[in-house]
Formats: C-alpha cells, structure tokens, sequence
C-alpha cells in the first residue's frame, strides 16, 4: 500500500512521464539524425556516381570524335566538386573539343584555365602552343613551344612544332636545328623528309639528297625515290638520278610514273634509244598515255625525225587531259608547221 | 514476278561495277600530266642558265618604306628556287636592288632594316628639319652613299653578281637617266634622292634626284638588260588613305601621283605583277618595315603558282624555239 500524500504520488508520475517524454525525444532526435546521414551519404554516393558517370560518358564521346556532344558533357561536369588536378583535366578536354571543331577562341579559353589551376604542366603548355600554331599568333606559339622545352626537355611535339614554324616562316637553319633534335628524340623517316625540304629550300642539294636517303633508309616510299632522282637531276647527276629510278621501278615494275620519270632522266642524258624504249612500253601498257605520246614526239623531234614527231605530238594533243598538255602540243605543232 | 525484276536488275548492276572496278582502280593511277610537265619544266628552269632558258627580270618599284615588300619578295622567290637573272628597280626600289645583287643574303639584308632609320641614309634630324622650313636648306643623302658603299663594298656595276640598273631623274632637263655601269652606291643615292627634300646629286654636269619622276617602274632598263620574263613589283599608295596635312606629305602625294601616273604604262609591258598590301604605308615609315617584309611575303606566295606557270611556259616555248630554230638552221645548210 502506498502511504505517500497524494500530492506526492502526482508529482512522482508527472517527473516520469517528462523523462519518458525526453527519452522519447531523444530517440526521436537521434533517428532523425540517423536518417538524415543515411540520406546525406546516399545523395553524395549518388552524385559522385551521377558526377562520374558524367565524366565517363564525356570522355566516351571525346573517344568516339563527337567533340559536340563531349563538350555539353565537359561543360555540365564543371558544376561538379572537383580537385584542381581534375579540373584541369577537364578544362583540358574541352579545350580539346574546341580545338578539334575549329572554336579556337573557346579552345584558348579552356587551356588558359588549365594553365592557370596547373601551371607546371607542359601538357597545358603543348596545348595553347598549338592553337596559337593553328591561329597564325607564331610568335606565341614559339614562346609556348619553347616554355614546353623547358618544363620538359625532351617533348618530341615542342621540338617538332618548332621545326614546324620555322620551316614555314623560311628559316631553314633553325628549323632543321629542331627537327635534328627530335631525330634524337624519336628518329623516323617523316622527320629525315622534312629536313630534306629545308635543305631544299637552301639550294643545298647535297644534304638534301642526304637526308631523303636516310628517310628511304628507315621507311621506303616510291614517291622519294623519285623525288631523289630530282635532286640528282638538278646537279646533273643523272647516271645516279637514273639508278634511283632503276631501283623504284625495280620495286614497282608496272608503275607508269617511275617509268615516265626514267624515261625523262635518259632524255635528259641524251639516250634517245633508252628513252623511246621505256616509251613504247608505257604505250603498250597504256596506249592512251597522252605525256609518252608528247616525250616520243619530242625524241623523235631532237633525232631530226619531223614527221615522226608530229604524229606523237598530235596523238598527245587529242589524248590530252589537261590544258596543259594540249597547250604545250599545239604550240610544238605550230612550230612544226 | 516483281520481286524478280528487281533482284536481276541488282544483280546486274552488280556485274557491271565489278567488270569496271578494275577500269576504275586503273584510272586513279592515271599519271596527272600537269604535275609531270611542271615538274619536268621546273627542273629545266632550276638547272640551266641563259641562254638556254629565258631570262628572267625582277623590276622594282619606288616608295619610299613600303619599299621594303621587296625584301618579302625575294626571300619568297629564293625559297621557291626561282633565279632571278637582271634586277633594275626605282628609288628603294634601286637601294633594295643594289644589295640583292651584291651578293648580300635576304637574311642579312632583312636584318638590316631592323637597324636602319633616317639618320643611317640622311642627315635629317630636328634641327635640320626646322632649317629645311625655314631657310629652305635641303637635306643630304651622301650618308646613303657611304652606307651602301661601305654594305656592297664600293663595287662597280659590272662587278655585282646579278646585272643591275636603276634610273635617276635629271633635273635640269627632265631625262631619265639610266645606271647600269660606273660606281653602284652614287648611282642609287641618285636614284633615292627626294626632290624637294634632299639635295640633289652632282654627276657629270647633272643634277640627279628621285627617278620615281620619270619611271617608277623601270621595266624598259630591264628589257634593256636583256630580261626575257619581266616581274614587276609594285608598291604604290593608296592615295584616298592619306589626307596631306603638310608641306612634306603634299610633296610626298604629288611625287607618288605623277609616279603613278607613269607606272600605269610601264606595268602593260610586264609579263606578271606582284601587288604586296602597303598602300597604306607612308614613305618615311621605316618602323613599319616588319609589316612591309610580310606583306611582301604574303603577296608573293600567292601569287607564286601563277608566277611558276608562267616561268614553265615561257621555258618550254624558249626550249622548243631553240630547238627549231637550230634545226632550221640545220636544214638551210
């Protein structure tokens, strides 16, 4: 039996029913604030999948070239939380995007803003240096190039870009000093070809039929010999131009071009006899071939044969394709007449 | 019944590629006849040397510094290998002319503008200017004399590598007086002396100034000199761009129009014109030489594939005449 007042009793009750209230909240408190982690690391995860599907659905169209769609993706991605590493990354893919469809303006921006979060990269570098190559700004683009150099020293794309713009503006001595030091980077027979064309444009004939064998050396192409047999031709080396010939045709005996070629090279010497050989195998392979027709006419014509020659000349002129040729045919038969 | 037609009409069809396929294989080898000519031609132009092609003349023209466009053209020329066989020119246009043909490098010779100014060719300074105004004493250009003497060491005409001429103006009797022999440097101080501005030359009883009064364009000396081909490099202004606001500027205007005027005839006997983009350009602006180099450049390279066309014609037409004519000569005998 309780002997307690009553008033005692009611105290007592109302002291457990606030505490039962507090326990209550508290639990309450703590249930929400479960739910509410479990809610907050439920929506990180999904955003960080949502941000990396993003990010790899971008990336998948920059693969596939759709530089458009990849760039809507790029650019939605930058309302992302990223690292500074990251974005970069991203800024670097949509300047990609934007230099790949010709939005160069747009493509400076967005490698700027690489540069700016990742200065030391000479990846970011290597790319402002080649829109500036493609805008015409040359002289930034060697600066760009040149930074690229010294962050890393043996960038192969640098070197070669700076070879690249100087060949273009004519000079021909630094450009072929930076096509030479990506041969040490990287040898291969483009390079050996370029460096070829520099030594061209010096008249130094020589070094560029040097640097073309080398190219040959590494990765034959019919079209170099043919061109080697040009600089022997302009030497007047032509027992050499006609061994270079020999050889492509060698490797291509069906080849009209090389055959023409040779066939001009023994004109060239004066061996009439070889030269309307190799001519009337090209007729007989193609009796349509409007230029054998014109060189047999012009043999013919120098062995003192006039009416020979007027024959092939004519046969020239009504075979020829080009204005060229049937130009060059109607004045020779003009001449004639 | 349909169905059938359709399917022997595709199977047709089908047959008939494959018979031409090998055709059409055939044809994209087929030898490109205008790249074999000019080629085969281009070597000829490369490698022989007159007489047994033509030769070829490079004219030019006065203006001051947008003269400097000549300096663009010969390096594009050089870069495509094309010779250049008589050179004759007109104020700069004799002054670029006369170092070209000394043998001095378009490298160096592009380095070069970088350093000159006024005071390298000219006495004029403030001073000078003011006493040019006010007691009317005109300025001297001997400093251009002792400059492209000390550049082309002092040569002679016939002692140059590339045969040269270039013209003056007398100003007594308003003759064209044509340069090709004698001392080279007093020839293209003549030839670059402002009336009105600079003092003119003494020479033989004659009193020489700028030959942009008389021939602007000097096409005639180089058809004189035996040029086959004539290349004629025009570097005039843009008049409706400038608004004379001096006595210098008026002068300047009225030297180029009356220079114009001349060149409009002279330009119907070349055989092709460079136009290089300096109108705009006025003759004391020497700081502008990057931009006149370039313009040069950019002209040139445009209209190089013209240009070796051209040259290639001109060459096979030289070759075949030559050829003709000596048989001709064969069968007179």
């Amino acid at each position: 039996m309780d002997n307690r007042p009553k008033s005692d009793r009611r105290e007592q009750d109302n002291r457990k029913m606030i505490k039962n209230k507090l326990i209550l909240s508290g639990l309450l408190m703590v249930v929400i604030h479960l739910l509410l982690v479990i809610f907050s690391s439920f929506y990180v995860y999904c955003a960080e999948r949502d941000k990396k599907v993003h990010l790899d659905i971008a990336n998948m169209y920059f693969s596939s070239g759709d530089y458009v769609s990849a760039l809507k993706e790029y650019t939605l991605l930058l309302d992302y939380q990223w690292s500074k590493e990251e974005f970069a990354g991203i800024f670097r893919n949509k300047g990609a995007c934007h230099e790949n469809i010709k939005q160069y303006d747009y493509a400076l921006d967005a490698f700027h803003q690489a540069v700016s979060l990742e200065p030391r990269n000479w990846i970011n570098q290597l790319n402002l240096a080649s829109v500036f190559e493609k805008t015409g700004l040359t002289e930034k683009a060697i600066g760009k190039y040149e930074e690229v150099l010294r962050l890393n020293k043996e960038n192969f794309e640098a070197r070669y870009g700076l070879g690249r713009i100087y060949q273009k503006l004519g000079l021909n001595s630094r450009a072929i000093e930076n096509y030479r030091q990506t041969l040490i980077i990287k040898p291969n027979a483009e390079i050996y070809r370029v460096i070829s064309k520099c030594y061209e444009s010096t008249r130094d004939w020589q070094m560029a039929c040097a640097m073309l064998k080398q190219a040959i050396s590494l990765a034959p192409n019919p079209e170099d010999y043919v061109h080697l047999s040009f600089l022997y031709s302009i030497q007047n080396q032509y027992d050499t131009a006609i061994q270079y010939l020999s050889t492509a045709l060698s490797n291509e005996p069906k080849s009209i071009d090389v055959m023409l070629h040779l066939a001009a090279a023994n004109f060239k010497k004066g061996n009439y006899e070889t030269t309307k050989n190799l001519l009337n195998v090209i007729l007989d392979m193609d009796s349509k071939n409007a230029v054998a027709h014109f060189f047999l006419g012009l043999v013919l014509y120098f062995e003192d044969n006039v009416s020979g020659s007027r024959i092939e000349i004519e046969k020239a002129r009504s075979l020829a394709k080009s204005e060229m040729l049937k130009e060059y045919s109607e004045y020779f038969i003009k001449k004639l007449n | 019944m349909n169905f059938r037609k359709t399917k022997l009409l595709r199977l047709t069809i089908l047959v008939i590629l494959f018979l031409i396929s090998p055709n059409l294989s055939a044809l994209s080898k087929e030898i490109d006849e205008e790249n074999f000519l000019t080629q085969y031609f281009w070597r000829e132009v490369i490698t022989l040397k007159p007489p047994e092609r033509p030769r070829i003349g490079l004219v030019l023209g006065g203006g001051g510094a947008r003269g400097l466009a000549h300096i663009g053209v010969f390096r594009v020329l050089e870069e495509a290998g094309l010779p250049v066989d008589i050179v004759t020119g007109t104020s700069v246009g004799a002054l670029v002319g006369a170092l070209y043909s000394s043998g001095i490098s378009i490298d160096r010779i592009e380095s070069m503008t970088e350093e000159i100014g006024w005071s390298d060719l000219t006495n004029i300074s403030a001073p000078s200017v003011v006493t040019l105004f006010l007691s009317e004493k005109l300025l001297s250009t001997e400093k251009m004399e002792k400059y492209i003497a000390d550049k082309i060491g002092n040569k002679r005409f016939d002692e140059l590598k590339i045969p040269f001429g270039c013209v003056a103006t007398d100003l007594r009797t308003g003759e064209k007086i044509i340069f090709y022999e004698g001392d080279v440097a007093p020839a293209v101080r003549a030839s670059a002396t402002i009336p009105g501005v600079f003092t003119p030359v003494e020479y033989r009883h004659r009193l020489l100034v700028d030959g942009g009064l008389v021939d602007n364009i000097p096409t005639d000396v180089a058809r004189m000199l035996k040029a086959d081909i004539i290349i004629a490099v025009n570097i005039s202004a843009d008049f409706t761009k400038n608004t004379p606001s001096n006595i210098m500027s008026v002068l300047s205007q009225s030297i180029s129009i009356q220079g114009e005027f001349l060149s409009g005839e002279q330009l119907k006997l070349t055989d092709l014109v460079i136009n290089p983009e300096v109108s705009d350009v006025g003759i004391h602006e020497l700081w502008r030489s990057r931009e006149c180099i370039d313009a040069g450049i950019v002209a040139t390279r445009k209209i190089m594939p013209k240009l070796k066309r051209l040259i290639i014609d001109r060459t096979y037409q030289w070759t075949i005449d030559q050829k003709v004519t000596a048989g001709s000569r064969t069968i007179e005998k």
